[in-house]
């Protein structure tokens, strides 16, 4: 399938900032199941872009703004090309615990198998998980577990957005029982990486389709879990809409957790406050792509970052001087 | 090469030494005159001593030695002499890689000096030799400065800082002097006029180019627009000029208010200035601490705090 | 000038030995109560020293560094003092054999932590292959995966070392710690020398002590060679956390010494991927930092976000290889007191050769045996945190209450893996002036080690002593002073 992305980022600060450095985790994929047919990036104000690959292999966008300014407008559009992922068949045999317990799988995947900032056990946890019988799937083969957790979590938890932020520990979500798609990811990679099934967080885009139920936020970015079984390689689960992640998935970018791709994190000079809105559009196009129309929505979702340094102590401290 | 962040630290410790300096004096000349009973000049050098929006000022009434103290001694007093020796020293640590170690020293030992609690009894004993003894310390670490520094950029920003804090005190002083109606016109007296002299550390100097017969016209004559004596507000404008002229950059930016053009306004001004214009109340003196604030706002402006976006690399 | 050694009149007394020494290993003394003979010449000049002479140099000494400024600051009840770190008059002498055992040994050991740097933010090699766990090293906050398969000039991570020595009973000098992040002390290394040269002018000259004044121009070259080579002039600065940080005073001597700006982070700005200082004419490209600041708080925008120490942006810049960061970021992971414990396996696995300088024997108590040997012996075992330093988190058996030893086992059950133990080592002593008299006290050897293109051991060291009597605690911040140290350039000095 060929699909048109706009994802546009506007940061609105009460005051002029300066000196702004940001990093950028927005450029989809390439990978056997994704081909990245044409990928362009703006930044407003103007800001030569520069990038590299992180830890995980994901592209990095990054930039500075040294002027004051008070709108900060990053807009990226991608053209991708997605293919239908291997059929995953119903259940795998009860030897799969035992490959996942070698130690090829724990030195290749140590990364993904460890508790890691969101995705660390709380207390919350453990009592969700027994309120769930969570517990008890683990005694069917992984694949049966994870696809059944996939669904309790679809079941247990409200998809609402709006109750928790991007950057909130798993509690919140599962103290109020809803949450958005950070939160069902995290939540399932927790208890995953508790199980020896190593995990990770993938950040995207959904071609949503609300008549096969989708639930998530088509106007906004996607998160998911990639799970490693031995004998099928990385399948991908949304717990958020309770699927299989398949060709309306598209990836952008993988880590531990929300914290190693954000869409876009950086610090400026300043000390006031930040606003972000976030708009995002997937399309289907053909083959011979023509750029679709895009309606820019201010709805509030995903991401936060611009967090504030303490003001510049050069300038303050002087004036204190006389 | 100089770092902004450098460059303001010399700044503020020429300012800082310049102000530890003349409020010493200030003190000394204050504990002599009260012991003379000359009130005028005690509240002479006590309303010089305070800037003009200076609110934490100790007041200690009718105790000459014990508000001397506190103006000398009292650390948690802002504009006490002890005070702006911690803010020099401290600021001179920060750029302890810029200034020579036989400054450095000098500075240090001053301050281990006033910091200690020798420093009490010190006072107590013998206020006069006390404050004697900084004023000297301080005219060593100018003096090992002059001598042991390079001439070149920090150099300059070190005697900016001087001579902006200097134009500013002398003003201040001239201004409680002829400006402040509440002291019914203390120069009429002539103790009066020599304690003021004193504060300004001008009393030889003007002896030598007036005789002992002592003028309020010929004394703000003196420590306004004397070309010569390094306390008169024209000496310390003119200095700065030559500082700002000497740092311009090399391409000069379209800005009206760079540092050295105010400067070389201001020391016209002073050059073509006449003494009615001087008496004429206090516009004159008000001119100068208003030039000055602007002077140091585009010092600022220009070499610390300018905004990034026009000094990018091409 | 030589006041001191004209002084012939009423000596400390010329009867050896001027102390009697427990088990420890004496640098001066041998058990028999014999001098050594590289201290002769030095043994000499102290049985003529006048006492009250001797206290007045002391005197004038550390009123020189506190006049200097050579102080760290102590904050306390909201109050800032400074204080200076006591300095001891007499030299520690090292004998020319002694201190090459030590150069080949330090420059072994450090290439084998580089080779171990560069592997594990690579290939991983030495993980694959199982010689040390993999969570010892994936699972420890100081390993920095932004690190991995970033260039690093000449594979050379740790550019400027100060290891810690201690000698053991029999004399054998062993590695106690590898301090390969921002070491200090070496401007007590010089400033001791400055002042063991003026207290014993005749006795420098005739001893041929191997100089340590080229650290700084010997640092600014090792600094330029780590710039790129079309960078032929490169601007290096050094970064201070600024003038509240302990080793203030260090970061502007060796600014001063090798003529290059100190700066603060606020002094940096990152523009377009390169790293920028503001100079009041306007931003000035930087090639090469000498940081003196932790990884955490170097960049804001890839570690610390809290930090206002740093400059946002920096670590972009030098993985695009725009400007060097000395030493490099990550290299906390070789000097983790946990994977101390595999330095001899990492100097076989890299290097294929025994560890000349042995490490001291270390118990992992991460591991459920050894903690059980732990917890057992206690009283007999230094146990230190492996996260702390600066002698913080640290329990010393032998020297600790009843109560203190099982106040500490249970934070070690509690999280064994944050702790390790090794055996009390009852570090040697050398001759101290203490109130007057001369006594043993325990030291340690702190060698300055600097590599760029090649490695270059320091012939010197800061020594560090426990001033109280019997205390095996160097640390400043535990009431620990210094002296200087005297490597021989021959074995048997002309008297």
């Amino acid at each position: 399938m060929f699909f048109d992305i706009r994802h546009q980022a506007e940061y609105r600060y009460d005051a002029p900032i300066r000196e702004s450095v940001m990093e950028l985790w927005v450029q989809p994929q390439q990978s056997e199941r994704q081909r990245l047919a044409r990928f362009a990036l703006e930044i407003e104000p103007a800001a030569q872009l520069f990038s590299y690959a992180d830890f995980f292999g994901n592209a990095v966008y990054h930039f500075d703004v040294p002027q004051p300014h008070e709108r900060l407008a990053i807009q990226s559009s991608a053209t991708v090309e997605t293919r239908p992922p291997t059929e995953v068949p119903d259940s795998l045999g009860a030897g799969e615990w035992g490959a996942l317990r070698g130690e090829g799988v724990a030195g290749r995947f140590y990364d993904f198998l460890c508790p890691h900032g969101f995705t660390a056990p709380t207390e919350t946890l453990e009592r969700f998980m027994v309120g769930n019988g969570l517990a008890s799937l683990a005694r069917a083969d992984p694949l049966t577990a994870v696809r059944a957790l996939s669904k309790r979590l679809y079941r247990a938890l409200e998809y609402e957005p709006g109750v928790t932020r991007a950057d909130s520990p798993i509690d919140h979500a599962l103290e109020a029982g809803r949450g958005v798609c950070q939160d069902f990811a995290h939540i399932m990679i927790a208890i995953c990486r508790g199980w020896g099934v190593p995990a990770r967080y993938v950040s995207g885009y959904l071609f949503c389709d609300p008549s096969v139920g989708d639930r998530s936020n088509p106007e906004a970015t996607h998160a998911w879990v990639d799970v490693f079984l031995p004998s099928l390689g990385w399948v991908g689960f949304d717990p958020t809409n309770d699927i299989v992640a398949g060709e309306r998935h598209i990836v952008v970018a993988s880590g531990r957790d929300y914290g190693d791709v954000p869409p876009s994190r950086g610090v400026y000079k300043g000390d006031v406050e930040s606003e972000l809105a976030v708009a995002v559009s997937v399309r289907k196009a053909g083959a011979a792509t023509v750029e679709p129309q895009f309606m820019r929505s201010a709805r509030p979702a995903v991401s936060s970052s611009g967090r504030r340094l303490p003001s510049s102590a050069a300038l303050d401290q002087r004036l204190q001087q006389q | 090469m100089m770092l902004a962040r450098v460059a303001d630290s010399l700044y503020w410790i020429g300012r800082y030494i310049e102000r530890a300096e003349h409020h010493s004096r200030l003190c000394d000349v204050m504990l002599t005159s009260a012991l003379d009973q000359n009130d005028v000049a005690v509240a002479v050098a006590r309303r010089a001593a305070s800037a003009p929006d200076d609110d934490g000022a100790p007041e200690r009434p009718g105790d000459g030695v014990g508000s001397a103290r506190d103006l000398v001694l009292d650390r948690g007093y802002k504009g006490s002499v002890v005070s702006s020796l911690s803010r020099a020293r401290e600021n001179a640590r920060q750029v302890r890689d810029q200034i020579t170690t036989e400054s450095w020293e000098r500075l240090n030992l001053l301050y281990l000096r006033v910091i200690s609690a020798d420093a009490e009894r010190a006072f107590a004993r013998d206020p006069p030799a006390f404050l004697g003894g900084i004023i000297a310390d301080l005219h060593l670490f100018k003096g090992a400065a002059d001598a042991t520094m390079s001439h070149g950029q920090g150099w300059r920003f070190l005697l900016l800082g001087t001579h902006l804090e200097r134009a500013q005190l002398i003003a201040r002083l001239l201004d409680v002097c002829f400006g402040d109606e509440s002291l019914d016109a203390p120069l009429r007296d002539p103790m009066t006029q020599m304690s003021v002299l004193r504060m300004a550390c001008a009393l030889e100097p003007y002896l030598r180019a007036y005789t002992a017969e002592i003028e309020p016209r010929t004394l703000l004559d003196f420590l306004l627009f004397d070309e010569e004596f390094p306390r008169s507000i024209r000496f310390s404008i003119e200095r700065m000029k030559d500082c700002l002229t000497n740092l311009a950059r090399p391409a000069p930016l379209d800005n009206p208010s760079r540092p050295e053009r105010l400067a070389a306004r201001l020391s016209g001004r002073l050059q073509y200035a006449d003494m009615d214009e001087a008496l004429a109340h206090d516009a004159l003196l008000t001119l100068v601490v208003q030039e000055c604030a602007s002077i140091h706002d585009a010092i600022y402006e220009t070499f610390v705090s300018y905004p990034l976006e026009e000094r990018l690399p091409a | 000038m030589d006041t001191v050694e004209a002084d012939q009149t009423r000596g400390l007394g010329a009867v050896a030995p001027f102390y009697a020494h427990d088990r420890a290993y004496d640098d001066m003394f041998a058990s028999d109560g014999s001098l050594r003979p590289h201290y002769a010449a030095l043994h000499a000049r102290m049985s003529t020293l006048g006492a009250a002479e001797l206290a007045e140099r002391q005197r004038t000494l550390e009123q020189s560094f506190l006049l200097q400024g050579i102080t760290f600051t102590v904050y306390a009840a909201g109050d800032a003092t400074e204080r200076i770190i006591p300095t001891d008059l007499f030299p520690r002498i090292i004998a020319a054999e002694e201190w090459a055992r030590i150069e080949v040994g330090l420059t072994q050991r450090l290439r084998a932590l580089n080779a171990f740097l560069a592997d594990i933010y690579g290939d991983q090699k030495i993980l694959a292959d199982g010689v040390i766990p993999r969570d010892l090293i994936l699972g420890a906050p100081s390993y920095r995966r932004e690190m991995h398969g970033v260039y690093v000039p000449h594979g050379s991570y740790v550019n400027v070392s100060g290891a810690d020595l201690i000698r053991g009973e029999d004399g054998t000098f062993f590695v106690l710690e590898d301090n390969l992040r921002v070491p200090s002390g070496v401007s007590y290394m010089l400033a001791n020398r400055d002042a063991a040269k003026r207290t014993f002018p005749g006795t420098f000259r005739s001893a041929r002590v191997r100089p340590v004044e080229r650290y700084p121009d010997l640092l600014l070259t090792t600094l330029k060679s780590l710039a790129p080579e079309w960078r032929p002039d490169p601007q290096v600065v050094v970064l201070t956390p600024g003038v509240y940080n302990s080793a203030y005073y260090e970061h502007a001597y060796l600014a001063r010494l090798m003529g290059a700006p100190l700066v603060e982070g606020r002094d940096l700005v990152v523009h377009n991927n390169m790293v920028y200082m503001r100079t009041i004419t306007g931003l000035r490209r930087v090639d090469v930092i000498y940081r003196r600041v932790d990884d955490d708080f170097i960049d804001p925008l890839t570690f610390r976000r809290d930090s206002g120490l740093g400059a946002a942006g920096l670590f972009n810049a030098y993985r695009a290889g725009n400007v060097v960061i000395a030493n490099a970021p990550g290299t906390g992971i070789a000097d983790d007191k946990a994977v101390y414990a595999y330095v001899p396996d990492i100097v076989h696995y890299y290097l294929g050769e025994d560890p000349i300088l042995p490490n001291v024997k270390t118990h992992l108590c991460r591991e459920p045996a050894q903690l059980d040997h732990v917890l057992a012996n206690l009283d007999t075992l230094v146990v230190k945190a492996v996260g702390a330093s600066g002698g913080y988190g640290m329990l010393i058996g032998p020297h600790a209450s009843v109560a203190e030893r099982e106040a500490f086992a249970e934070r070690l059950r509690s999280d064994p893996a944050n702790y390790i133990a090794q055996p009390t080592i009852n570090l040697s002593t050398a001759p101290c002036l203490v109130d007057g008299q001369i006594e043993p006290r325990h030291v340690d050897l702190r060698p300055f080690v600097l590599c760029g293109g090649t490695i270059t051991v320091v012939p010197g060291a800061l020594t560090r002593v426990a001033l109280r009597r019997g205390s095996l605690v160097v640390n400043s911040s535990q009431g620990g002073g210094s002296k200087d140290t005297w490597v021989l350039s021959e074995s048997d000095p002309a008297p």
